[in-house]
């Protein structure tokens, strides 16, 4: 009789769903019921948290930063990604592959040791101002600490070799032929770009696009850190909720909304580009 | 349609020169084929044609219009690529009129010169469909309808039937010439396939190491190979160690495996050793002793005799232990294996050649 190794793979597929959806039900189940004082909770379920999170602008700005601010690390992780993977998957193969791990392997450093960095080197007294207002491009210091725009680049920072990991590996498969015969009939490298390389990496952009981006909107310690208290994105906001206010279940109603959002976004683009593929007959 | 030349063009990838000082002139509507093994330089030749690589010395010109350093997509050129390289996410309408859209030609004059060239490639009716619902042959048609749809001044095809079987290739063949006829296109072929190269070819560039051994028509190829490299690269040659002796009129006398032969307009080779080279064909089996009247004449036995329909291939021992191929009629008699026979051929039916 055949051995049905299978089976084996079952205590850890029900140890891993019961980690991922256990967690999340428990969540939701508590975002349903309010919150009285000092951490304890009623016990009928109503909607009262979400209610108060659709009317209440404090939450709805928040939703809206952390939208906006995901979609612009999503955006600019492209735009500053393109290009370097689109170099390192048409360089010789043993050099791409080098130049693209140390950049992955960077990633495992931990976010907070790179904030670090990034506080140094955007401190008022760093070596970028220095030498900013040693050019004569600022007259005084620019912080990024406690504005939007460090958190942005602390979530960059944090994102950016995933984006480059998964636009070198869809470059990386539009054979360099392509590019050539779009080029010998007549293209110029613009025109190459436009017409033949960028729409068949699409694919690869959503896909990067939309993991910086859920990455982002669930991203603490960046916001945290970088955001000084000032920046409040939802995850920011949760913690609070939870050690501060011990709200728990208005932090539930909170999460449920993140992974609403995120879920709803996703599923939309994911149609998106199985339409347009679709219609390729591919 | 231009004509084109390389001129003492030479061509590096890093520290290896892929192609060393080079000369090539290809007649205007010519179809001239580059034919060597892999490695010898002939798809760097293509791509200096393109653009895609610009040569370290020499220069390339289309007519008399120096374009070493145009880029390739201002070269009007069309090319056919091994891979075919159509564009997975667009049409077949809008592969085939890629280039005409690059240049700014109209739509409505896009749509008339598509369906004239998918009627041109015998493939109608597919304008809308996408690359992934055709079969190898069909992209392959198409591939050649993109490239010559803005009439380019230079056709370039690299390997373009390598991915197809046996069967197809053929009829792609008769299809290329066709469409290369009919367009009276410029047209530089690359392929490491003789047959091919044969068939399809006004002139034949062989190439090995980065040089071009010979340039000639399939016959003189075949006919007169100038050196042992072509002689061995197209088709089965026999080489037959000898020594050039003494010359009569236009003739070389020779001496080698304890025999002489004379060589029809050998008069031009030094004294001294050489090959002679002859193809398997043109031997003769007949009884041994027969009287060698009017041709060269080689004793030997037969050691082994192989049957391919068409013909009957027979390996003969001769002085010396030397292996020579015979190919004969399938019902020659004389073809059994262990027979003492005599081989006789013409004298204008072999040459000499340096042992290189």
């Amino acid at each position: 009789m055949k051995a049905r190794w299978g089976w084996l793979i079952l205590p850890p597929l029900l140890f891993s769903t019961g980690l991922l959806v256990a967690t999340q039900l428990l969540f939701v189940r508590i975002s349903f019921f309010r919150d009285l004082r000092l951490g304890r909770m009623d016990d009928r379920f109503q909607l009262a948290n979400y209610v108060a999170f659709f009317t209440d602008p404090f939450y709805l700005d928040s939703l809206r930063l952390t939208v906006e601010i995901s979609a612009l690390v999503a955006v600019l992780g492209l735009v500053v990604a393109y290009p370097v993977a689109y170099v390192l998957a048409r360089m010789p193969p043993r050099w791409g592959t080098t130049l693209l791990a140390l950049a992955v392997a960077s990633s495992f450093i931990t976010i907070v040791i790179k904030i670090l960095g990034l506080v140094i080197i955007f401190g008022g007294d760093g070596p970028l101002n220095a030498a900013l207002i040693r050019i004569g491009i600022v007259a005084r210091p620019i912080g990024l600490y406690g504005s939007v725009g460090g958190v942005v680049v602390g979530l960059l920072l944090y994102t950016v070799s995933f984006m480059l990991l998964i636009l070198f590996s869809v470059i990386q498969t539009i054979p360099r032929s392509l590019e050539q015969a779009a080029e010998i009939h007549g293209a110029a490298r613009w025109r190459v770009f436009w017409r033949v390389i960028l729409p068949l990496s699409l694919p690869g952009m959503v896909g990067g696009g939309l993991i910086v981006f859920n990455m982002a909107m669930g991203a603490f310690t960046s916001a945290a850190l970088l955001g000084g208290g000032k920046v409040l994105t939802l995850p920011v906001v949760i913690q609070q909720t939870v050690l501060v206010e011990t709200k728990y279940g208005m932090a539930g109603t909170l999460s449920a909304v993140v992974l609403l959002v995120v879920l709803l976004i996703n599923l939309l683009s994911v149609l998106l580009v199985s339409r347009l593929q679709a219609a390729r007959g591919a | 349609m231009s004509s084109v030349t390389l001129a003492g063009v030479t061509g590096r990838y890093g520290d290896f020169t892929a192609l060393d000082a080079i000369d090539l002139e290809i007649a205007e509507g010519e179809f001239l084929t580059l034919l060597g093994p892999s490695g010898c330089g002939k798809t760097t030749t293509l791509r200096l044609v393109a653009g895609f690589l610009e040569p370290s010395r020499g220069r390339v010109l289309f007519d008399d219009e120096d374009v070493t350093h145009r880029p390739p997509n201002r070269r009007q050129i069309g090319m056919v690529f091994q891979d075919y390289a159509l564009f997975p996410h667009m049409t077949i309408a809008d592969n085939v009129g890629f280039g005409l859209r690059e240049r700014g030609v109209g739509k409505a004059a896009i749509r008339r010169r598509v369906d004239e060239l998918l009627d041109l490639v015998r493939l109608p009716g597919v304008q809308q469909r996408y690359p992934a619902q055709l079969s190898g042959g069909q992209r392959q048609r198409v591939a050649l309808a993109r490239a010559v749809a803005h009439p380019p001044r230079v056709l370039l095809m690299d390997e373009p039937l390598g991915a197809l079987d046996l069967k197809l290739r053929e009829a792609m063949q008769t299809e290329i010439q066709r469409i290369q006829r009919t367009l009276a296109i410029t047209t530089v072929y690359v392929t490491h396939d003789q047959t091919e190269a044969m068939n399809l070819s006004d002139r034949i560039a062989v190439m090995n190491q980065g040089r071009i051994e010979q340039l000639a028509t399939a016959r003189e190829l075949y006919l007169k190979p100038r050196t042992r490299f072509v002689a061995d690269f197209v088709g089965k040659i026999n080489f037959l160690p000898v020594t050039v002796d003494g010359y009569a009129g236009p003739d070389a006398h020779a001496v080698g495996l304890g025999t002489a032969f004379r060589v029809a307009d050998g008069a031009g080779r030094p004294r001294g050793p050489c090959l002679l080279a002859v193809r398997p064909e043109q031997l003769r089996l007949s009884p041994a002793g027969t009287p060698a009247d009017g041709c060269n004449a080689l004793d030997g036995r037969i050691v082994d005799v192989r049957y391919s329909g068409n013909l009957v291939r027979c390996e003969v021992e001769v002085a010396g232990g030397t292996p020579v191929i015979v190919e004969t009629g399938p019902d020659d008699p004389l073809a059994t294996a262990g027979t003492a026979i005599r081989l006789a051929w013409a004298y204008d039916r072999c040459t000499l050649l340096d042992d290189d």
